[in-house]
């Protein structure tokens, strides 16, 4: 081997070197597929990201019908936070909210950020809806937001004009102590809508007075939306409404129950007379009923002493599953609100509406309200926490949970209610119309009147329902691009 | 030409009425029959129009279920409270204008009601029942009228006795016009007609009420006016709900407004015809 050899050999042997001591380094060098990785969520949490807020001093007005104090209260903390924004908030009677919006909007005093009551269509038609699309979807924070609703406010499919700001669910209560004495088992958290409907009727006891249900809120509501997994009411697929199966079988099942008597004698009528001895009775008040299908809000009213004396324990179910159901789809009362589409600050109203209603520092902020706000008697301004949260963050519901009474009921029901699912009113575009001109004042009257005084089958009608909801849908979206 | 003084004085006086007139009754109607000719919206930068001719008068009769039911209603319920209250008022006043003790304690008695019964004041009243003779049952008077009269009319009347409190409490202003030309009636011509043996019922029909006749022709469209406007009757809450509903709007209820306004003017010129003082025959020679 020649010199020249040996110099190849030993260069050779140290590249070989390198090599091996390159390739024992701990880090190992990232896959191709990697590198791209990194770099899409790079780009991701570039995209996920909103423009700074203005540093200018400016006011933005802000109405809601939440209550005054806890209004005040996030409204001190935002400002707090963002020194340079004022928040005034403008004080509407609930009553006629709407009616009110419109008075401002005439003059030019729509506030900036503004909850609207129910009817979409109104805030539609009068243009009154900012578009809050660049500002939802760059924001990081919408991440957090519950499924069902994340998609919500998209009127016309592209632009989001509307978000969640106040959540409060379809409750209901059973009284725990009734069916103790009637020997029924309480049903699993995990019940099925057949499960309830078969309790309502097993609870039914005529010879004894007793009733299985009182409606509040509806089966026609629950049904569509529970059975089908729906994502609204009245069978809405998120393109199309279908009143045809789930609506027609729920309306014709509620007039049955009414009329074989399952269902507690209406509300001031002689029936109620003869069966309480007082026709303004409440049933849920007669310690005769089993079942009583309502909202969260009732909760307080049912922890009040009177129910207690009369010997009724009321307690919190979720709306049942569909008995074929995958999700824990449920219908609620969801608020909606928006910032107006002639604010100066759009940046900054979007911040606030999100502050009042799904961010997580406005919620951390209610949280506290509720522990601390009190009364001018020193008592507890919120007995119970008014609402539930509109987003996913663990922390942020078991300090909820910890406000609430210590019993297992609480606990699943909380661990049932993450999927709500909006009424259709405030959340999709020509159905409040419907309801107005069709559903309660149409050529039918009142339809779920008409069908559980037998005038009409609801099977007959709802083909003819099923049309003109859908082309109210059509009309309303039209108004967007008045 | 020379304006006299006397006429600049008294354009003076009326001034201010003149100034309202224009700009909270004129303007307001000019403004709202602009209104009912167009699509209206109202949006945070201002009034949008879109001009649709007379489409909402048609769709006012076409399309709205409710307006001629209500319509109807009010009709059947002006023909009995109308001639109800003002009858009331005409009693109330006469037996005001006799010399009896604390008449100024009664007379304001009676028209307390026209002052502090107004608008949520009533709403209020009648929500606590105090609208409704507790002795009148509705439902037993349905029933009963319901064996010799169509439903419709049943109905009305029941309605009639349902409400009879706030229906007399609505006579104030009445009795009060009614008690102005009662006390201008010269009593001469009552002592005239004693002394040729007139009793108290004669001389109602042949002095009193040939006298008032004009003034029973004002509180009758008086009355109407005011049973019309009502914050208590069904179609002005119809056009406030029509007025902020998201597809009728402002536009719609000015249409429904002016028609019924329309139909209500018909009615009092009804009133006006059957009332009006009449030329008296000259008899033949």
């Amino acid at each position: 081997m020649n010199r020249k050899s040996l110099a190849g050999l030993a260069f050779a042997l140290l590249l070989m070197l390198l090599m091996v001591v390159g390739c024992s380094n701990d880090e190992t060098p990232p896959a191709a597929g990697e590198i791209e990785g990194d770099k899409g969520t790079e780009e991701a949490e570039k995209e996920l990201s909103l423009e700074p807020m203005t540093t200018e001093d400016i006011t933005l007005t802000y109405a809601s019908w939440a209550n005054g104090n806890l209004n005040q209260e996030l409204a001190n903390k935002f400002m707090e936070k963002y020194p340079n924004i004022t928040v005034e908030l403008v004080q509407l009677e609930q009553e006629g909210w709407n009616d009110h919006l419109t008075n401002l909007a005439s003059t030019g005093e729509l506030p900036d950020v503004f909850w609207y009551m129910g009817n979409v269509d109104i805030a539609i038609r009068n243009s009154w809806l900012g578009d809050m699309t660049e500002y939802f979807e760059n924001d990081p924070e919408s991440e957090n937001v519950l499924s069902t609703i994340k998609g919500t406010g998209y009127f016309d499919g592209e632009r989001k004009m509307a978000a969640p700001v106040a959540y409060l669910p379809y409750t209901i209560f059973l009284d725990e102590n009734l069916f103790n004495k009637m020997n029924v088992d309480m049903p699993s958290a995990d019940w099925t809508y057949s499960e309830m409907i078969d309790l309502m009727k097993e609870m039914t006891v005529p010879e004894q007075g007793i009733y299985g249900y009182n409606a509040f809120t509806k089966l026609v509501t629950m049904a569509p939306i529970v059975n089908t997994d729906g994502n609204g009411e009245f069978g809405w697929d998120g393109e199309k409404y279908d009143l045809t199966k789930d609506w027609a079988e729920a309306t014709t099942l509620h007039g049955e129950l009414v009329r074989s008597g399952v269902h507690a004698p209406l509300f001031d009528t002689d029936e109620a007379e003869a069966a309480f001895g007082d026709r303004l009775l409440w049933a849920a008040n007669s310690g005769r009923l089993a079942m009583q299908l309502d909202a969260w809000w009732t909760v307080g009213l049912f922890s009040q002493p009177e129910f207690v004396e009369k010997g009724m324990k009321w307690v919190p179910y979720v709306v049942p599953k569909g008995d074929n159901a995958k999700t824990l789809h449920k219908p609620a009362f969801i608020d909606f609100g928006s910032f107006s589409s002639a604010t100066e600050h759009p940046r900054e109203a979007y911040e606030l509406l999100k502050f009042f209603g799904w961010g997580q520092e406005g919620w951390e902020t209610k949280i506290e309200a509720f522990k601390t706000l009190e009364n001018e008697d020193g008592s507890l301004l919120f007995a119970h926490p008014d609402g539930l949260p509109l987003i996913n963050n663990e922390e942020i519901w078991s300090e909820l949970r910890a406000l609430l009474p210590e019993s297992q009921y609480y606990t699943d029901f909380l661990e049932r209610a993450k999927e709500p699912i909006p009424l259709g009113g405030a959340s999709e575009a020509g159905f409040q119309t419907f309801l107005d001109e069709v559903y309660f004042g149409g050529e039918y009257g009142d339809v779920e009147a008409a069908i559980m005084n037998g005038d009409v089958n609801a099977h007959d009608i709802a083909d003819d329902l099923t049309e003109k909801i859908n082309q109210y849908r059509e009309d309303a979206l039209a108004e967007l691009f008045f | 030409m020379r304006i006299k003084r006397k006429t600049i004085y008294g354009y003076l006086f009326i001034m201010p009425w003149l100034l309202g007139f224009l700009l909270l009754v004129l303007w307001p109607l000019i403004q709202s029959f602009y209104f009912s000719l167009n699509n209206m919206r109202i949006t945070p930068v201002g009034l949008k129009f879109k001009f649709v001719g007379f489409t909402n008068y048609l769709d006012v009769w076409l399309k709205d279920m409710f307006f001629i039911q209500e319509l109807l209603q009010f009709l059947a319920n002006s023909i009995l409270r109308v001639p109800v209250i003002v009858v009331f008022a005409l009693i109330i006043a006469m037996l005001l204008n006799e010399k009896v003790k604390f008449k100024g304690a009664f007379r304001t008695i009676f028209f307390l009601p026209v002052i502090i019964a107004s608008g949520p004041v009533i709403d209020q009243l009648i929500g606590q029942g105090a609208a409704t003779v507790p002795l009148a049952d509705q439902e037993v008077i349905l029933s009963t009228l319901r064996q010799f009269l169509p439903m419709w009319i049943a109905q009305v009347i029941a309605e009639l006795f349902n409400q009879i409190i706030i229906i007399l409490w609505n006579s104030g202003v009445q009795i009060l016009l009614f008690l102005a030309v009662l006390q201008k009636i010269d009593p001469q011509l009552y002592e005239a007609a004693k002394i040729d043996g007139g009793s108290g019922w004669e001389c109602f029909w042949k002095i009193t009420l040939p006298t008032i006749k004009p003034i029973i022709l004002i509180n009758l469209i008086y009355t109407l006016v005011a049973l019309a406007n009502s914050n208590q009757n069904p179609i002005i809450n119809l056009i406030y709900t029509n007025m902020f509903s998201a597809t009728r709007g402002y536009g719609f209820a000015s249409a429904m407004a002016w028609m019924y306004a329309i139909v209500t003017t018909i009615l009092l010129i009804v009133i006006f015809l059957i009332f009006r003082e009449k030329e008296p025959k000259r008899r033949k020679l």
